[in-house]
């Protein structure tokens, strides 16, 4: 448990790391965005009709058809690619921050992100295996369930959604085991990119092999990492929920749900540094050898040396 | 047990006469012609899913003409194999709740004539021709006729000795079996309609018998039914019209007789585990409705909803169209997992609703508007019996406008957060809180022309969900358009009108016009056609307003003064405002088109554009800055509900940023969020 606080802690002091992570949200949200933007303002920009109307109504998001009859739809494949890209750049930087003690430095910061990106993009490509053999464990539950007549929610027909009870304690049972699944693949992921920094290993299928062997050795990390990401869920899901509350129909009110938003973004991102930060407690918990952010890996400037 | 009468005499109500009596007879005259009326015994056999039925059918020649071929709808076979015409709909573009291309060995149904013969004995089973009359579908017997060895004259009557054979499919198209659930529609050999001139247009007799289409319903001629169904006792049975008997067998089987005068149809559940609940609709000066809803055990909180809505609906109906004349009404919520395939299906004096195993309290929208939909059915189609084949928009569209209706008198909207499922209420219920008018939800239409016509056979359309579109949201609006025309209450007496004169007989779409024409004293023939009969959609549009300053006599430059030289003048202290407006009409359809603009000194000024224009520039020139444009509207009294954009056809000089800012914002919002989720994965 106080492996879990600690993480928290330093996902929400590391403010600046956040703010990058931010950054390329940001860049992307825009990109995506960016094509709908002078649509938007052609059709809603002298309409009096529209006017202190809330979102869901047909006289804005659901009567958009007519705007976007000759394209102009936000745009969301190539965004989502560079994500993938910045994502992956980025993660370098942020394992050196979860590691470290030390000042943030934006240089420091894309110094290690930028040596990192190569092998951290190998690492995710091994370890898409142990996605694919993490997300078996709750397919091959589902089917004895499904002969016994268990319903889980991703088997619940749309009938049993609208009418019945989706989350009955079988399926949400099996729900844990979908994220204790999916806790598993992510917390080897991070504890290979932890690896990765701090034994500056340069062969990646060896270190997401001792990543998934680390983790699997540490059923409790398992849980508790688990347990982080339903936190993460859960403030996502009631903040968002405050968001969703806010009143609409002015300038003010739309400026005001977008700086809300940005909260719930902001706690979202200090989670994923949280999670690698618990990555990062872990290795140096069950790993022979240094501290992750004493290993002159850490640093991106050269060490001297006498 | 306290008798209705004297309960209604406790508490003060006084009903209306009835029109039948306690066994579904009717008082006084037939309501109907009862041109086709049956006699059924069937069995119900749920471990083999097998019905095993007789029926003697008393049908009478309405025409002139002799009749010696009479066609059939053998329904059932629809679901027989994968190359009935409804499976090849199914398959290529879906239909109401039909898929079939996923059913196994076990789940096909069928139907069999075993016997056909007449009073006197006459086999006319080896006359028996299968009929395809939509199409060249050889494989399709959904349709078929028997030959008479001797016609039935004009006006004369026959009768008919029927026995037949069918398995239940497993549940498609509102029919089947659904675990210990069997709903029965649509179940036994069914005469079609032989329209007489002039019924619906027709020039000489005609039988109108479609086969079963993916997307189609029915048509059927009225009648009295007198059937008793034979069920495991274990099985409660709810059906069309009124129990009039229960015989319990020596072999473990109960016989449930129903019988129901001046109806189109029988239908039936027979369910085991259903729970049975029972209530009476009472209202001053309206006929009494014994009420049954049949449910699940575990959604049993939906059966007061059920309930609530059947009789909201019973009381307005009865005061604004016509008083529900039947004594009896059985709703079905159907149980988990047979909702979205049998539920919300309407027969006469007996529909299918919804059953949530959580309802939202009070009032679940999701039930309430179903079952309204369902029960105001029993007026247009159950009683007013269009042809549901080929001008669906008469009983779905008319239905739809009839819904809002009792959807807005009750001060009910749509809530999006009704649909999420229990447990998530509460932390995603604001994501999606809404408040949108079901005028809003069916009716709003998308496109400036549409592909098809809204009249026109279901099986006709380019997709099913243009011809859902078409037939629900489209002809509801058009609804709306007639009633904008001539406003209101008149619309009011117009569909009053409507139900009183066709009750009991078969509309088309010329009738119906020919009835709003007659009573608003306005000729709706042109508009309705153009709207039922066409595609042409509407999207008028203020593109432009603008305004500049210049001096009283004209713009800064030259001008001859007194007719002497040229001298240069430029704007002076008192300007007046130029306004220009840019009106365009997008849409193909043709209504008239005011516009109005709106002054900064609160002036109005209204401008017709005239017939035929696509387009209209309207100039203003008035001293400033009072005289500036501030606003322009096109259709200022009342947005058309066949527009599809109303947003635009207001614009305000002055820029509006919220809306468009909101909008950005959220969106902006929505795809960090997407960003963040994906992030997740990396």
């Amino acid at each position: 448990m106080r492996r879990l606080v600690d993480a928290l802690r330093v996902g929400f002091r590391e403010w600046r790391t956040v703010a990058v992570l931010l950054w390329a949200n940001w860049l992307v949200a825009g990109l995506m965005v960016a094509p709908s933007i002078p649509r938007l303002v052609a059709a809603f920009g002298h309409a009096p009709r529209a006017v202190g109307r809330p979102l869901l109504s047909f006289e804005q998001l659901f009567g958009l058809g007519p705007v976007f009859v000759h394209g102009g739809t936000p745009s969301v494949g190539a965004p989502l690619l560079l994500l993938v890209v910045l994502q992956t750049f980025l993660v370098g930087g942020v394992v050196w921050r979860a590691c470290s003690n030390g000042p943030f430095r934006l240089g420091a910061f894309m110094g290690q992100a930028g040596r990192l990106v190569g092998r951290n993009a190998r690492l995710y490509l091994w370890l898409l295996l142990l996605l694919g053999v993490a997300a078996l464990v709750p397919v091959l539950l589902a089917i004895p369930m499904h002969v016994f007549g268990l319903h889980t929610v991703f088997t619940t027909s749309a009938d049993g959604w609208v009418f019945g009870r989706p989350f009955t304690v079988v399926s949400v049972l099996h729900l844990a085991v979908v994220a204790l699944a999916f806790g598993l693949w992510r917390l080897s992921l991070e504890v290979g990119r932890v690896l990765l920094f701090r034994d500056d290993l340069h062969t990646t299928r060896r270190a997401a092999w001792r990543a998934v062997r680390l983790v699997i050795r540490a059923p409790g990390a398992v849980a508790l990492y688990t347990v982080l990401g339903a936190l993460a869920t859960l403030a996502l899901l009631l903040l968002a929920r405050v968001h969703a509350v806010l009143p609409e129909g002015s300038v003010g009110l739309a400026l005001l749900a977008l700086g809300m938003g940005q909260g719930v973004v902001w706690a979202r991102l200090a989670f994923q540094v949280a999670g690698t930060r618990f990555a990062a407690a872990l290795v140096e918990s069950t790993e022979v050898g240094p501290p992750c952010g004493m290993h002159p890996a850490e640093s991106a400037d050269p060490v001297p040396t006498a | 047990m306290l008798s209705p009468v004297l309960i209604s005499l406790l508490v003060g109500v006084t009903p209306a006469p009835a029109r039948f009596d306690g066994a579904g007879r009717s008082i006084g005259a037939p309501l109907s012609e009862r041109t086709a009326s049956y006699v059924i015994e069937a069995r119900y056999d749920p471990a083999e899913r097998k019905v095993t039925g007789t029926a003697r059918l008393t049908w009478t020649n309405r025409s002139a003409i002799p009749q010696s071929t009479l066609w059939f709808h053998a329904y059932w076979n629809a679901f027989k194999n994968a190359d009935s015409t409804f499976a090849r709909e199914a398959i290529r573009g879906g239909g109401v709740r039909s898929d079939t291309g996923g059913y196994g060995r076990e789940d096909w149904g069928w139907t069999e004539l075993r016997s056909a013969r007449l009073p006197d004995g006459t086999d006319l089973r080896p006359t028996l021709r299968w009929e395809h009359p939509d199409d060249d579908n050889a494989a399709d017997q959904t349709v078929f006729t028997l030959t008479l060895p001797a016609p039935v004259p004009p006006h004369g009557t026959v009768s008919l000795d029927l026995a037949w054979e069918a398995r239940a499919p497993k549940l498609a198209a509102r029919t089947g079996v659904e675990g210990k659930y069997t709903l029965f529609g649509q179940w036994f050999p069914k005469i079609g309609v032989l329209e007489v001139p002039p019924q619906r247009g027709v020039r000489t007799p005609t039988w109108n018998c479609h086969q079963f289409h993916a997307r189609s319903e029915f048509y059927a001629d009225f009648g009295s039914y007198d059937v008793a169904l034979t069920v495991p006792r274990k099985m409660v049975v709810g059906a069309t019209g009124v129990r009039t008997g229960r015989a319990e067998n020596a072999d473990g089987t109960v016989t449930h007789r129903f019988h129901q005068d001046d109806v189109i149809d029988f239908a039936w559940t027979a369910w085991e585990g259903a729970v049975e609940v029972s209530d009476v609709f009472r209202s001053e000066g309206l006929p009494e409705v014994a009420l049954t809803v049949l449910v699940p055990a575990d959604a049993r909180a939906s059966a007061p909803q059920i309930l609530g809505a059947a009789k909201a609906t019973l009381e307005h109906a009865g005061r604004h169209w016509l008083p529900y004349p039947y004594p009896h009404l059985t709703l079905v919520g159907p149980p988990p997992g047979a909702n979205l395939l049998s539920g919300g299906m309407e027969y006469p004096t007996f529909v299918t609703s919804y059953a949530r195993t959580d309802p939202v309290a009070p009032v679940d929208p999701v039930i309430w508007e179903v079952t309204i939909h369902e029960v105001a059915h029993n007026w247009w189609q159950g009683m007013v019996a269009s042809n549901e084949f080929e001008e669906a928009w008469l009983d779905e569209g008319v239905t739809t406008w009839a819904t809002t209706e009792v959807f807005d008198a009750l001060g009910m909207r749509w809530d999006l957060a009704v649909f999420l499922p229990p447990g998530t209420r509460w932390p995603l219920g604001p994501f999606v809180r809404t408040s949108i008018p079901e005028r809003e939800i069916r009716g709003h239409p998308s496109v400036p022309r549409a592909w098809s016509t809204i009249v026109r056979p279901v099986w006709l359309f380019r997709t099913e969900s243009e011809e859902g579109r078409a037939v629900y949201g489209r002809a509801a609006a058009a609804l709306w358009m007639l009633e904008r025309e001539v406003g209101r209450e008149t619309f009011a007496r117009v569909m009053r009108t409507y139900a009183e004169r066709w009750a009991f007989h078969h509309p088309s779409t010329d009738d119906f016009l020919n009835v709003a024409s007659e009573v608003s004293g306005k000729d709706l023939r042109p508009l309705g056609n153009a709207l039922f009969r066409g595609t042409a959609g509407l999207d008028d549009e203020v593109t432009e307003l603008r305004c500049v300053d210049v001096p009283p006599g004209g713009g800064t430059g030259l001008h001859d003064v007194d007719g002497g030289t040229p001298v240069f003048r430029t704007a002076g202290a008192h300007t007046d405002a130029w306004c220009e407006v840019l009106v365009d009409r997008n849409g193909d359809l043709r209504v008239p088109l005011e516009v109005q603009l709106t002054f900064q000194d609160g002036t109005r000024l209204r401008h017709k554009v005239p017939e035929g224009d696509l387009w209209a520039r309207i100039r203003t020139q008035r001293p400033g800055p009072g005289g500036r444009v501030t606003l322009a509207e096109v259709h200022p009294d009342a947005t058309p509900p066949v527009d599809i954009d109303p947003v635009n056809d207001a614009r305000t000089r002055e820029g509006t940023p919220a809306p468009a800012l909101g909008l950005t914002g959220w969106f902006f919002y929505a795809a960090q969020l997407l960003a963040a989720a994906v992030g997740s994965l990396l």
